[in-house]
């Protein structure tokens, strides 16, 4: 279904410019609760096909085409091709958005949706300002020409829920000069309120992670319209997945502040038992995000832009060369500086050229510094690990077919 | 003294390798690693309230305090769990 201009009857968008419907033809403007659809109620009820009702049982289907379903334009008749668990698109012959509107009638409407703030251009001007000024991201990224630049309306979840857990905490308590290990037993709740949960199996839960935060106080009661010009997918997530995700930012959160709350140093959690109960009030919304497309020495890469708060969420392919030189010149410098450190440090350490009987507490404390400064040593090369790790799983995400597939796989 | 000059050779080499990628890590996590966080625990709840503290526990008593302080289920109509899709919720 696309609505139409009152004025001159052509498809209107919703434009986040302007926060309004638009008609791009006369240039109409109407608040989406304003522009009322005499067909919505008529159309509530048409169903969308499969692909197999259509075309009847063929052998040789191309893989592509394996989960497809097929809806009529209202606007041209012509025959619209959606994968999955779309709710919007466009038409592919007259180009007029589309609302499938049996995937959001009656008990699958979402209560709520978070209308686009972030303009097409607005999203493709913060990923350029987010990146131009970046050491190690390549030219070719810097000055990109996005293949598709797509808004995309998310399905969520808006849960409650009550998060309980006891567990044991161990730690190292320093008492004077000996450190000994210490346990406590913390049992306690949190109530989590209004967290989102990604409705979209196609989209890994740590991207969808990352375009938070949402101001759920934009939340709006849901018009099918907030979707003309845009598109979007229904929920397509079980309970078992609600759960789990709910119940690990729960924990996340629990467990920080139970390790907090135990004196000592290398707190770590080692026995608990938790309850998570997601009460029965939680909503369904839809949240806007920018997807943005772009190839890269012949791999796929999709930028995403939190479609309220212009958020950039990626991991961008790096300079390698330019990283490995710089670290190297960089350790040669240091190295340098470091050596007449520790020649000096050491000697004094040592008592070189003093005469001096050294008793076996003396070089019992000199062996302990040294192997502090091993363990220093080892421990900072393990967080530039880390990080480096964090960097590749961020590139890993941004690169991943699935996501690709999900924003290429649409009708222009 | 040649071997506080090989310590010294040893431990400079680590430290300024490791310092020198432990920089060029932290530049390109920054640089390359774009939208790096989540929701605020802030934003989604008031604090964690804590029932029980048991400060002076032996290791031994580890699954005896787990088990007496087991979280319930609860008594109040809950979310279920299972391989079906999630529905609009008909409290709504």
């Amino acid at each position: 279904m696309a609505t139409l201009c009152k004025n001159c009857g052509h498809a209107l968008i919703y434009d986040p410019a302007v926060k309004k419907m638009h008609c791009m033809l006369c240039g109409g403007m109407w608040a989406a609760e304003e522009v009322e659809s005499e067909e919505k109620k008529y159309r509530e009820n048409e169903r969308v096909m499969t692909r197999e009702e259509v075309y009847g049982e063929e052998k040789e289907i191309q893989e592509e085409f394996l989960e497809c379903y097929v809806y009529t334009c209202s606007e041209c008749g012509g025959e619209i091709v959606i994968h999955g668990s779309e709710v919007s698109t466009k038409c592919v012959y007259c180009g007029n958005p589309t609302v499938v509107f049996s995937r959001v009638a009656q008990e699958k409407t979402p209560h709520f949706i978070i209308p686009f703030c972030v303009t097409r251009d607005d999203a493709l001007r913060l990923i350029h300002e987010r990146i131009s000024h970046s050491l190690f991201v390549p030219k070719e990224i810097k000055n990109f020409k996005a293949e598709d630049v797509r808004g995309i309306y998310l399905p969520y979840w808006i849960v409650n829920a009550k998060y309980e857990e006891t567990c044991v905490v161990r730690s190292r308590v320093k008492q004077g000069k000996y450190s000994s290990t210490k346990y406590w037993g913390r049992t306690g709740y949190t109530d989590i309120k209004n967290f989102p949960v990604d409705g979209c199996s196609l989209l890994s839960n740590e991207s969808s992670a990352r375009l938070e935060p949402f101001n759920v106080h934009g939340l709006k009661v849901f018009d099918e319209d907030y979707l003309l010009g845009f598109y979007s997918n229904a929920s397509d997530i079980d309970y078992d997945e609600l759960h789990e995700v709910t119940e690990n930012r729960a924990k996340e959160i629990f467990e920080t502040e139970a390790k907090h709350d135990v004196s000592g140093s290398s707190q770590q959690i080692i026995a608990e038992s938790h309850q998570t109960s997601i009460t029965n009030d939680y909503s369904y919304a839809m949240f806007p995000v920018w997807f943005v497309t772009f190839t890269y020495e012949g791999k796929h890469n999709t930028i995403l832009v939190n479609g309220q708060t212009g958020k950039v969420v990626c991991g961008l392919p790096w300079r390698k060369a330019l990283f490995w030189t710089l670290t190297v010149i960089l350790g040669v410098i240091l190295t340098i500086l470091a050596f007449y450190l520790f020649k000096g440090f050491f000697y004094a350490m040592f008592d070189v050229g003093v005469k001096k009987r050294s008793s076996s507490s003396s070089s019992d404390s000199r062996g302990k510094i040294v192997v502090a400064i091993g363990a220093g040593i080892v421990a900072l090369i393990s967080a530039g690990v880390t990080k480096m790790k964090k960097v590749l799983t961020q590139i890993r995400l941004t690169q991943s077919a699935k996501t690709f597939n999900f924003v290429k796989k649409r009708q222009e | 003294m040649a071997f506080i000059n090989f310590l010294a050779a040893l431990f400079g080499a680590g430290l300024g390798f490791g310092l020198a990628f432990f920089i060029a890590a932290t530049i390109l996590n920054k640089n390359n690693n774009i939208g790096d966080s989540v929701g605020s625990a802030s934003l989604y709840t008031g604090g964690v309230v804590m029932t029980d503290k048991d400060n002076a526990m032996k290791l031994k008593d580890e699954n005896l305090y787990i088990i007496s302080h087991k979280p319930k289920k609860p008594d109040y109509p809950t979310v279920p769990t299972g391989k079906g899709l999630v529905e609009r919720s008909r409290d709504q």
